[in-house]
């Protein structure tokens, strides 16, 4: 089991946000949430990524076997796990390509293995950058500084490509791309896919999941996942909206 | 001669400059140096150390500078420390430079052979020697801004050496030109006043690279004067980097009077001195004129540092552009007071004013008053101060990507410094700040 998350609670300033989530994700598996606005699912990848303003007031996380939160956020990230932000930060003044290497650097040592010199990994990045089609002029720009959206997300997806991550948390993703963007972004996360990883792609939308094939779909909604089935609930979603699915929870 | 002159001056802190002053030597001081010394003295008779309730000193206390009781600079040793010198050296500006160690001038470790001879590139003890000194007479006083200004007749009264860069008319200066203030500090708690004098000439354009460097624990005081002429059309790039040693007092006043089309670009990097004060003041005389004031102060400790400008805008069709960031740290305080006069007739000026400011610590304080006096009616005028902690989303960011809450912090506090330091055009010095800006923010980061 590569994550396994046990009847999580978790708040933000006093007020619950998270009622009681369970979800199970072994290595080689693609996991959509989907919800509508409001339901917890971007909170609860914030939480698997240990963002300090969700304070988790009951429940476990178990990654790999660890407690994640042991862990603060950047140990976390070292052991892999990784979070695609729905709004990525802009950071004037740090190079994106210098971050970078720095990220790659610090999971590379935390991994034991050698670190990268600037050439190598300026060797390592030109590669990288092809998965996602972006200009490799956006690698001596500002991090995210005056990229527009679709660029942000595709510079997520490039720190993805980069760190190669066991554990991929997309928070909304796919969000106000154009569908061209849109195949870039679904294409990079499929050539990321190995059995070895998994990706929890959270989502408002059922249309990322026509190039991202999910193994389960789960619908969140009042912080609690009510329920989980395969591939064609997202298409059931994308005809009868939630209500239905909420009213059939109010009932039981 | 002392004791009258003390009795007629309010403080001792000032008597004791008006008795060095007049025990300096007058031998091959021109007349109109000599007078201006003397007019200097006489003025200093009058003045008192600023108090709290002086607006231009609000914000700080001079109680300590004014209990010290400085050597004249000529008194002190001047060994000149050769790491010192090799930690500051600016490779780009070899065979361009002028050092200088307790305010005296250093020929053996100075070298201006990369330089055309059309330039002059000296110093005033070297123009002295050579009763070559009267060509600059009318580069000094320039402005009458700081008439009644205690820092600048200390200044007029005492100054004795300094650089003077001359560069003529359609002369372009490729090599920056380097001058260097090195100071021993420690046993030699001098005073010195250097006076630096930058003259661009039609057409010309040169780079100025103004920096004090000190090691170790001195309380010393440089009480500097610049005066910089452009003439019409001219590009003087002036970067000035400040460390001197966090027990040292760094006074600097900077007189900038701008010809039509001149262009004069300011960046003043402050990181020393346990209470710096660096002013400018720039007079636009005519149309078309670009000025930028641009500066970065990070002070840590209990230090302090104060920025002072005024841009005067008399005429029309100028423009000037002002980004001054401050890091304050631990028990600092940093002070911001930018003036912008916009006199009756100058329309169609276009002035841009940000004073950005960087809360590390609880207990640092900034103060920062934009002061916009604008009394024509066509003009665009902008100006904001902001003062703020490290950005929350921007460090968990860094840490979601596994880079720790400590280098995290050192980045975000190296990139807000390094909008103003990318405006700084010579690689080395640019890089060399760059570094010590991320290894300072990593030693300290909790």
């Amino acid at each position: 089991m590569l994550l396994q998350v046990k009847d999580l609670h978790a708040s933000a300033n006093g007020t619950p946000i998270l009622k009681g989530v369970n979800l199970e994700v072994k290595p080689g598996e693609v996991h959509a949430i989907m919800g509508p606005n409001g339901s917890g699912k971007s909170t609860f990848a914030k939480v698997l990524a240990g963002h300090p303003a969700y304070e988790v007031t009951s429940g476990t996380m178990t990654y790999d076997g660890e407690d994640l939160q042991e862990l603060e956020t950047d140990e976390r990230a070292r052991a892999g796990v990784f979070l695609a932000f729905q709004y990525p930060v802009e950071i004037p003044g740090v190079s994106n390509s210098q971050f970078m290497r720095q990220a790659l650097n610090e999971r590379l040592k935390a991994a034991g293995k050698d670190e990268l010199d600037p050439l190598q990994f300026d060797d390592y990045i030109r590669e990288r950058v092809k998965i996602v089609d972006m200009d490799p002029k956006f690698l001596d720009r500002s991090v995210n500084a005056d990229f527009s959206g679709g660029e942000k997300k595709r510079n997520e997806i490039l720190q993805m490509a980069v760190l190669e991550p066991k554990l991929a948390l997309l928070d909304e993703t796919d969000s106000g791309l154009d569908i061209d963007a849109l195949r870039v972004v679904a294409n990079g996360i499929n050539e990321l896919s190995t059995e070895e990883n998994a990706v929890v792609l959270v989502t408002h939308y059922q249309r990322i999941l026509n190039y991202v094939t999910p193994d389960y779909v789960h619908v969140m909604t009042r912080g609690r996942i009510i329920k989980s089935g395969g591939k064609e609930l997202a298409l059931e979603l994308e005809e009868r909206g939630y209500d239905w699915i909420t009213e059939q929870e109010a009932a039981q | 001669m002392s004791s009258a002159d003390e009795t007629m001056a309010k403080h001792p802190f000032v008597a004791r400059f008006i008795d060095q002053g007049r025990a300096r030597s007058t031998e091959g001081l021109p007349q109109w140096w000599a007078d201006f010394r003397t007019s200097a003295l006489q003025r200093l008779v009058g003045l008192d150390v600023p108090g709290a309730k002086d607006e231009e000193w609000r914000f700080i206390r001079l109680a300590s500078l004014a209990g010290e009781e400085f050597v004249a600079e000529f008194d002190a040793d001047r060994q000149v420390n050769e790491n010192e010198l090799s930690e500051v050296t600016v490779p780009e500006s070899a065979g361009a430079r002028l050092v200088f160690s307790n305010g005296q001038f250093l020929p053996e470790l100075s070298d201006t052979s990369a330089l055309a001879d059309e330039v002059t590139v000296t110093t005033w003890s070297q123009l002295r020697e050579a009763g070559d000194l009267d060509e600059i007479h009318d580069y000094l006083d320039i402005a009458d801004f700081w008439e009644d200004d205690l820092f600048y007749n200390l200044n007029g009264a005492n100054f004795e050496d300094g650089a003077v860069i001359m560069v003529p008319r359609n002369e372009v200066v490729e090599t920056p030109i380097h001058i260097v203030y090195l100071a021993n500090g420690e046993g030699n708690d001098f005073a010195a006043h250097p006076r630096n004098i930058i003259v661009a000439g039609e057409s010309a354009q040169v780079t100025v690279i103004e920096e004090f460097a000190g090691a170790g624990e001195g309380t010393y005081f440089h009480n500097v004067v610049d005066e910089i002429s452009l003439g019409a059309n001219a590009k003087v790039r002036h970067i000035k980097v400040q460390q001197d040693q966090t027990t040292a007092y760094h006074f600097a006043r900077n007189v900038i009077t701008l010809s039509q089309d001149s262009n004069y670009e300011g960046t003043a990097v402050n990181f020393g001195g346990q209470l710096s004060r660096n002013d400018s003041y720039a007079r636009f005389d005519g149309k078309n004129i670009e000025c930028t004031l641009d500066g970065l102060a990070y002070v840590q400790g209990r230090q302090v540092t104060d920025t002072h400008t005024a841009i005067d805008h008399a005429l029309p069709d100028s423009t000037s552009y002002q980004l001054h960031k401050t890091i304050v740290d631990d028990r600092a305080h940093s002070v911001f007071n930018g003036k912008i006069f916009v006199r009756k007739d100058a329309q169609r000026i276009d002035s841009n004013q940000l004073n950005q400011n960087l809360v590390l610590s609880p207990r640092a304080r900034v103060d920062t008053k934009p002061q916009l006096e604008i009394f024509a009616d066509d003009v665009v005028c902008s100006h904001g101060a902001t003062v703020g902690q490290l950005d929350d989303e921007q460090l968990f960011y860094l840490m979601s990507r596994g880079i720790d809450a400590e280098r995290g912090q050192a980045i975000l506090t190296y990139a807000f410094a390094a909008e103003v330091l990318e405006t700084i055009g010579v690689d080395s010095l640019r890089e060399r700040l760059e570094e010590q800006v991320l290894e300072v923010t990593s030693a300290v980061a909790e």
